[in-house]
């Protein structure tokens, strides 16, 4: 369980000028101190122009973050709350942006879902968390709805971050914004 | 929000403004492009999705508020 406390979190070593991108450093289990990178991206999406895309973790390159890394930090707690809280500052900045969070990682989608579910009733005054799923338009005739490739033709269903979806059932995506 | 929380994301924002180095730490911005299209990007595949998406977030957002 992740308890996030916005009052407990690492100030940042950098922040780019447009609030897009955090260093910060934490230290693990094995008593390193590794340095991490929390970047916000545009989805590159023209139909979704406000959509922007969440990742952090070790620093890849030169701009680059492995948000796929599994690391044992030592307060987890703190690195969370930390995250939370720079994605508020961004969404401050830019009130009219979302941050969406992609549900095709397992282990990431997992992690946020439990997140959200935890800290439901302290996060709820200040963000906003729809969760999303992918449905399929039933054909009269009884068959799908197909694309021209011959897949199901998906579309997004958002609805309010239901809190006793078990994490067995993950949403395909998560956004957050800012409850104004 | 607490005025806690808020003097954090204020000293957040005062870093930003300060820090000497930024152009080197971060040298690419938001609006560079690459291919980032998550999964909702492929579900929306026209105008007429997006409207209808933007509609249902709408929506979804003022239940969720209303909770």
């Amino acid at each position: 369980m992740i308890i996030i406390n916005l009052d407990d979190v690492f100030e940042p070593i950098a922040v780019s000028e447009d609030l897009s991108q955090y260093l910060f450093e934490s230290e693990l289990t094995d008593d390193t101190v590794i340095l991490l990178k929390v970047k916000i991206t545009f989805n590159d999406e023209p139909l979704l122009p406000n959509v922007y895309n969440l990742a952090f973790g070790p620093l890849v390159g030169d701009d680059g973050v492995n948000d796929a890394v599994k690391l044992k930090h030592k307060n987890t707690y703190k690195v969370f709350s930390s995250i939370i809280l720079y994605a508020i500052t961004y969404m401050e900045q830019y009130p009219d942006r979302i941050i969406g969070i992609d549900g095709s990682n397992d282990v990431r989608a997992y992690l946020y879902h439990r997140m959200f579910a935890t800290n439901h009733e302290y996060l709820k005054d200040i963000l906003v968390t729809i969760g999303l799923d992918w449905y399929v338009r039933l054909l009269r005739n009884g068959t799908i709805e197909i694309d021209k490739d011959g897949s199901p033709f998906f579309k997004p269903k958002p609805e309010p971050f239901d809190l006793q979806r078990k994490t067995t059932d993950l949403y395909r995506y998560y956004t957050i914004q800012l409850n104004r | 929000m607490k005025d806690s929380i808020q003097n954090k994301i204020d000293r957040i924002k005062a870093i930003s403004y300060n820090a000497p180095s930024k152009a080197v730490v971060f040298a690419a911005t938001v609006e560079e492009h690459g291919d980032k299209k998550d999964s909702l990007s492929k579900v929306i595949r026209n105008e007429k999705e997006a409207a209808i998406f933007y509609a249902e977030l709408k929506a979804a957002v003022t239940l969720a508020k209303s909770k």
